[in-house]
């Protein structure tokens, strides 16, 4: 019999595969198309202190099997989040993670303090890609420094489930992966998008309204691939993957190269079912092989 | 704050559609018969369905396209499109028997108050797509309908013997000239409510002439709504990618609406049209 259960920190997960930040809203409006109680976990849309209107239109062009977005981080912010959207996540019986943002340090912390209050919550993912003010616009996670500050911080302000989420945007990921593990993270959580842009060559205009947005889809898999080989391999804790998976071979790969769990993002756009196909057929495969649980793939690429 | 758009319950579901006909219905149209039961019955005009090309991931996304009319006894529904880019190239290659992975029905569509006695639909190009289903419904109710239809040209015009047979009064307005009044429907609009007010409008084009419609409207006081055409990511609220900005301004709103949560049809003055 499979077992799909893996544990994270003091977490169990029901599977191993998740819906990432930003790319399943609040859990509701995808309620009448999936069974959100299948998923592994739920990863909300970024949370900040106030709520924030995102950006202007266009924010979406479809690239080659890849899509850029410029959301700008619409949400509701922390109380409304917790008035109108906790208590529906709450009774879907998932684990629920709250993704974090803010644009300086105290945004975060501001957030995590109020919802430490709250019951239902299994942890915080940081979504450290936002640029950092007070570091003159690089992403939190840019800098070893800045990742590691923020991360001891808010790990000084809960006990609950804490995951770091990088950005792919930097020449040595490791480094940052070992920054916030020293800093007390449970795990860490990668890639977010990837820098990229589009232009519209009859009205050489950019595609989106931010000129350069966040790519992602099926064509950064390798990307992120080679990004949570690199990760795995620098730290102890657990990774969890994300980037362009659409399908449970996508996810083997991940976990061959030791991510313990992987997220779902765009491909939720088109199927929001995926994360529960990806689970099911992560069943089938290590039935196939003989395997009992995702933990017998993990970190088991054979270098030739 | 004013509310825009109500958003109503649209309880959609994900359905393999068999492919029953595609047909070249003008110059670069194409309308294709689904068979779905389930979306047949439970569509309401001016909602759409969001449809999967195929099962690979290029094109990445689903595309969205109006319910353009149903057979709730044979149990489909057809779908009007042109070839806009790959994915639209793709979908004129599918043949009887195909199936498409077809999410839906979503979105709100027009809604038809009790009072209204009668009406003008107008489209502009590939506008026409969920005017049928409207006009069928405005039939139903009993309520006079005046078409007025734009195109390019001759060739790329479709619906008016479709409407007619419907029971419309149809006018029509080409670029060129080539078939009924020469330049733009909004002008058909503009002459039928110098001497006709008593009317609610329902328009879907292109964004500009959306805007001259609303406009139009609003001078004359006459309620309109307009269903806008537009990019979307996932067609039911996850992906925030299809944001429209309220008239009133977003930070008075509060939010950005998004076309297929709160849309994609709106009442004229409610949000910016443009490009």
């Amino acid at each position: 019999m499979i077992d799909l259960r893996v544990k994270i920190g003091e977490v169990v997960f029901p599977t191993p595969v998740f819906v990432a930040s930003g790319t399943f809203g609040y859990g509701e409006e995808a309620s009448a198309i999936a069974d959100l109680s299948k998923l592994g976990a739920i990863i909300t849309k970024s949370i900040s202190p106030e709520a924030r209107v995102g950006n202007p239109p266009p924010r979406l062009f479809e690239t080659t099997a890849g899509l850029l977005n410029s959301i700008g981080l619409q949400n509701v912010g922390v109380e409304a989040f917790i008035k109108e959207k906790l208590p529906f996540l709450r009774n879907t019986g998932v684990p629920v993670i709250v993704n974090v943002v803010g644009k300086i340090g105290d945004d975060f912390v501001r957030v995590v303090e109020r919802l430490e209050n709250e019951n239902g919550i299994a942890g915080y993912e940081l979504n450290l890609s936002c640029p950092n003010v007070s570091e003159g616009g690089l992403e939190f996670s840019q800098t070893a420094k800045a990742a590691f500050a923020l991360t001891s911080e808010i790990r000084r302000r809960t006990k609950r489930l804490l995951v770091p989420k990088l950005t792919p945007n930097v020449t040595n990921v490791a480094e940052i992966a070992k920054a916030v593990e020293s800093a007390g993270a449970d795990a860490i959580s990668l890639i977010n998008t990837i820098t990229g842009m589009a232009i519209d060559i009859e009205t050489w205009k950019p595609r989106i309204n931010t000129i350069i947005g966040g790519y992602s889809g099926p064509a950064i898999k390798p990307v992120a691939l080679a990004k949570v080989y690199q990760a795995a391999g620098a730290v102890k804790i657990p990774i969890v993957g994300i980037g362009g998976i659409a399908s449970w071979q996508d996810a083997v790969e991940f976990f061959l190269v030791g991510a313990h769990a992987v997220q779902i993002g765009t491909a939720n756009f088109i199927n929001p079912n995926t994360a529960i196909e990806i689970a099911d057929g992560l069943a089938n495969y290590l039935m196939k092989h003989n395997l009992s649980k995702p933990n017998d793939l993990i970190g088991k690429m054979k270098k030739s | 704050m004013v509310s825009i758009g109500v958003r109503r319950p649209t309880n959609p579901g994900v359905y393999e559609c068999p492919v029953v006909q595609i047909d070249e219905v003008a110059r670069g149209i194409f309308l294709m018969r689904l068979e779905n039961q389930a979306i047949s019955r439970a569509v309401h005009p001016g909602q759409f369905v969001n449809l999967r090309v195929r099962d690979e991931a290029i094109p990445l996304l689903r595309r969205p396209f109006s319910v353009c009319r149903t057979n709730r006894d044979a149990g489909t529904f057809d779908l009007l499109w042109k070839i806009y880019g790959a994915g639209t190239e793709l979908m004129t290659r599918a043949r009887s028997g195909d199936r498409f992975n077809v999410l839906g029905p979503l979105g709100n569509g027009f809604s038809i108050s009790s009072i209204t006695k009668n009406a003008i639909v107008i489209a502009g190009g590939l506008g026409i797509a969920p005017m049928p289903l409207l006009i069928e419904s405005l039939q139903e109710k009993r309520i006079r309908i005046i078409a007025q239809l734009g195109a390019r040209r001759n060739d790329e015009l479709w619906g008016e013997e479709t409407f007619q047979s419907m029971g419309a009064q149809v006018s029509c307005a080409t670029d060129d000239g080539s078939r009924g009044y020469k330049g733009f429907v909004t002008t058909l609009l503009q002459e039928e409510l110098k001497n006709n007010r008593e009317v609610e409008v329902f328009a879907c084009g292109p964004m500009p002439m959306l805007a001259k419609v609303s406009q139009i409207c609003l001078e004359a006081q006459v309620s309109a709504q307009l269903s806008v055409e537009t990019m979307m990511g996932c067609g039911f609220g996850i992906c925030m990618g299809c944001p429209m900005i309220p008239s009133e301004g977003v930070k008075e709103h509060g939010r950005y609406v998004l076309a297929c949560l709160d849309g994609p049809v709106f009442h004229a003055g409610e949000v910016a049209l443009h490009d």
